[in-house]
């Protein structure tokens, strides 16, 4: 395509937005509440899989074994266990290493305090597994494994908090999928019918052009461009909107749960925005590029 | 230039908009194909122009076998061919100069150009002076010469006229006429669907004539023979 062919293109484009302001508005208007919902969910999505995933750091399961389980029932019990697949990694600690951490704990610089328990570790039986997981959902399954095993005596795990927000986030999921979808489709809608109106006015004008030997391209181009233009305006709205609403959310939100902000953390604007302006944009310029494929495939037939 | 062999239109109904019809026009001539309403003459430019298929028979233009022609060069069989109608179908948004302009832009034809072409065609029809006129402040002679030079502007070899005069009174209609001799002159094939009698009689050209879908008479200097 010539230079030439491209601003020509774009000069008409606007044109035919300027003709009819009023549809350009109500599709610019659709789309813009389109991708609204589509990043406000994904906010809201990506931060609930972000503190998923904090929280899934933290979850983990501790094993103790029977009274007299020897050293090598241990490693076996150890070995038996990294080979599941739920298994990020596990961690060993001694009976020994257990009583070091309490005393650490809880008598931190009064060392003095633990000493009368000097040569009789009171924690002699709770050498354990620390067992860290990749997916939360996988916790139950694994759980119930562990609990059958022998020679382990208790299986402690966290309640399922986090697969609560799983859940959570996978409903939420689900409810904006399906409103995205509809939008979309009234998005594509719009901008088809809008598209058909500008055809419609400068049908004698068409005509003409194809009389006179203009390409398919060069006729269709100026309502690609159209379509593309109100998509991409349909786009960068609500992305100053949610710039807006999401910085300000943050820091009220944080400022609210200070206390737990170990659970409740979330990615700073430009984490979500990194992805949230490209995808909004290439959104936008789709719909937009397919509602007027459609009218132009449809009624611009050479 | 412009040959059709054994060419045949069918609507979905009725009789054969055009039945089995062979024509040959040679480079340079000036045809003018006469007949009734019904005749087949809007479905013959239709034909020439590849706006309709023809549902047998084989069409060229210009060398070009134009049943096979794929959709993407259809603009350019289009741009061999230059078109003026009846009704004139010029922008009405757009002055006398944009309007001859628009048919070298759609084809992309270099800015550079254009000012110097569009000039030199609205001199030729004779309206260098209103080149900045809007089509509602010309008669219709002159707009019938904005659409001549807008058809003519990117030098097809051949030149399609419908009803050229259909709208234009008498002296007018002269005008045009004698322009189109003018422009045949300089090596331009013309082709002229026309009901104007009396033109046909006196300009002494090739006159073929139809009737009901097909070729009733072909004289080489010919008069409107066709009565009804």
């Amino acid at each position: 395509m010539k230079i030439k062919t491209f601003f020509y293109s774009l000069q008409q484009g606007i044109v035919n937005i300027r003709r009819n302001k009023l549809y350009s508005l109500a599709s610019v208007g659709t789309i813009t509440a389109c991708i609204f919902l589509i990043g406000l969910f994904y906010s809201v999505v990506v931060n609930l899989q972000h503190m998923v995933h904090n929280a899934e750091e933290q979850i983990n399961i501790t094993i103790f074994f029977d009274n007299g389980t020897s050293d090598e029932d241990m490693a076996r019990i150890g070995d038996a266990i990294k080979k599941r697949v739920e298994v990020e990694r596990i961690e060993f600690t001694s009976a020994e290493d257990a009583w070091k951490n309490f005393k650490q704990l809880y008598f931190g610089d009064k060392a003095e305090l633990a000493e009368g328990f000097k040569n009789n570790n009171p924690l002699a039986n709770s050498a354990s597994y620390t067992i860290y997981i990749n997916d939360v959902n996988m916790q139950d399954a694994l759980v119930s494994y562990l609990e059958s095993m022998k020679g382990v005596r208790q299986v402690n795990y966290s309640s399922s908090a986090a697969s609560m927000l799983t859940d959570f986030g996978r409903l939420v999921g689900y409810v904006s999928a399906a409103l995205i979808i509809i939008l979309l489709a009234v998005g594509i809608f719009l901008i088809s019918n809008t598209v058909m109106i500008g055809i419609t006015v400068r049908k004698g004008e068409i005509a003409i052009m194809k009389l006179m030997g203009a390409t398919d391209f060069f006729v269709r181009a100026p309502f690609l461009v159209e379509g593309i233009c109100i998509g991409l305006v349909g786009a960068a709205i609500p992305l100053g909107i949610l710039y807006l609403i999401y910085s300000n959310a943050v820091r009220y939100l944080l400022g609210q749960f200070q206390g737990i902000s170990t659970i409740v953390n979330f990615l700073s604007v430009n984490e979500v925005f990194r992805v949230l302006v490209p995808v909004a944009l290439i959104i936008g310029a789709g719909i937009g590029f397919m509602g007027s494929m459609i009218t132009i495939r449809k009624k611009l037939k050479i | 230039m412009i040959v059709l062999e054994n060419v045949s239109k069918n609507y979905s109904a009725g009789a054969p908009a055009i039945n089995n019809i062979d024509l040959k026009i040679e480079k340079g001539e000036f045809v003018f194909i006469v007949g009734d309403s019904g005749a087949g003459k809007s479905t013959l430019i239709k034909l020439l122009l590849k706006e309709l298929e023809p549902t047998t028979g084989k069409i060229y233009i210009n060398d070009k076998f134009v049943n096979k022609l794929k959709r993407r060069k259809v603009p350019y069989l289009r741009r061999d061919i230059g078109v003026v109608f009846q009704d004139f179908r010029l922008l009405k948004d757009r002055n006398v100069y944009d309007n001859v302009a628009f048919a070298q832009r759609v084809i992309e034809v270099p800015s550079k150009v254009i000012r110097r072409r569009v000039p030199a065609m609205l001199s030729m029809v004779g309206l260098a002076e209103k080149y900045r006129s809007f089509p509602k402040e010309l008669s219709g002679g002159e707009q019938q010469r904005v659409a001549l030079a807008r058809a003519l502007v990117n030098n097809p070899p051949i030149l399609l006229a419908d009803e050229p005069t259909g709208n234009l009174d008498p002296k007018n209609s002269w005008e045009i006429m004698k322009l189109l001799e003018e422009i045949n002159k300089r090596g331009t094939t013309v082709v002229v669907v026309t009901h104007n009698k009396e033109i046909v009689d006196a300009m002494q050209k090739r006159v073929i004539c139809m009737q009901k879908g097909v070729i009733i008479s072909d004289e080489k200097k010919g008069g409107y023979i066709y009565e009804n």
